[in-house]
């Protein structure tokens, strides 16, 4: 009887604990926006490190599909105004597609099995 | 250790690989959680209650053997992914095994299963750092730390759920080695 009391004692503090740190990590995801221009950098990734294929600077109106080529095929990146996201990738995981519409600093998505990554950036860091 | 002990204790082992490999597969097809890459551990239930009724080494033999059996099914086997599943899962058994020989806290599931899914994603986190060479990707650790908590004590739930039908011969065997 004890152990089952431990056991809900500690379910509902590690809950609470992992909801807060949810909210917490979300506000802190929330909290960077800028009025910057910003860019949505396109690399690709080897094992000595990243290199800058492309830079696609992110502005109303500029809605536009481009093909970057890896170890496994085509990715295709779309660039519709302020956000940018991976639109479809040969990967077999897929998580850089899941990683949606970025249109924040430092927000990103990473296709490691086609060594490709979409990385935006403000015009200070560009490149970098 | 008697010999019918070991042959029962190896066979078991070979169950609980098959079972985390398979979960390991299965895990990949569910639909994604909210944040990209993340995954509830359903292959890490195996591990605990490899720890719990086998010891600590087989636990890590277990996660061992089922990030590549996992990987060879996945056809991620030595790719970057790989790599970060195989390094989540041996630093996560680790830390699950030195975390259990705690005397009163060790000896909760949930506790222990937290342990291992904060390790896990804080050493994918690190490893995926490392591969993609960028440091913005610890935005999302605390996203990640609050995922795996929760994901954590749902686990150990199952684990309690699953330790409580197991036969008491195995559980046995755990409380004769402590």
């Amino acid at each position: 009887m004890k152990k089952k009391n431990t056991n809900v004692i500690m379910a509902i503090v590690l809950i609470i604990v992992g909801l807060s740190l949810l909210i917490g990590g979300k506000l802190l995801l929330d909290s960077r926006k800028t009025e910057e221009r910003l860019y949505a950098c396109v690399y690709s990734l080897t094992m000595a490190g990243r290199k800058l294929v492309k830079t696609l600077p992110l502005q109303e109106g500029n809605k536009q599909r481009y093909n970057f080529e890896g170890p496994l095929g085509v990715t295709v990146v779309e660039v519709d105004g302020l956000r940018v996201r991976v639109l479809s990738s040969p990967c077999p995981d897929q998580v850089c597609v899941q990683f949606g519409w970025l249109s924040q600093v430092n927000d990103f998505s990473a296709c490691l099995p086609n060594a490709m990554m979409v990385l935006i950036e403000d015009g200070k860091t560009t490149g970098n | 250790m008697t010999n019918k002990n070991r042959l029962r204790n190896q066979v078991f082992m070979a169950v609980l690989i098959g079972i985390a490999s398979i979960l390991h597969v299965i895990e990949g097809l569910f639909p994604p959680l909210p944040v990209p890459g993340a995954k509830l551990g359903l292959a890490n239930t195996a591990t605990l209650i490899g720890l719990r009724t086998l010891g600590f080494w087989p636990a890590i033999g277990i996660s061992m053997a089922r990030s590549l059996i996992g990987g060879l099914f996945g056809g991620s086997l030595f790719g970057p992914a790989f790599f970060m599943s195989f390094g989540g899962a041996i630093m996560s058994a680790l830390a699950m095994g030195l975390i259990s020989k705690l005397k009163k806290l060790g000896t909760n599931n949930i506790f222990v299963s937290v342990i291992g899914a904060i390790t896990h994603s804080i050493t994918q986190l690190t490893i995926a750092s490392y591969l993609i060479k960028h440091s913005g990707l610890l935005y999302y650790l605390p996203l990640l730390l609050g995922l795996s908590t929760l994901t954590g004590v749902f686990i150990g739930l199952v684990c309690d759920k699953v330790m409580a039908i197991l036969p008491a011969a195995f559980c046995a065997e755990q409380k004769s080695r402590d």
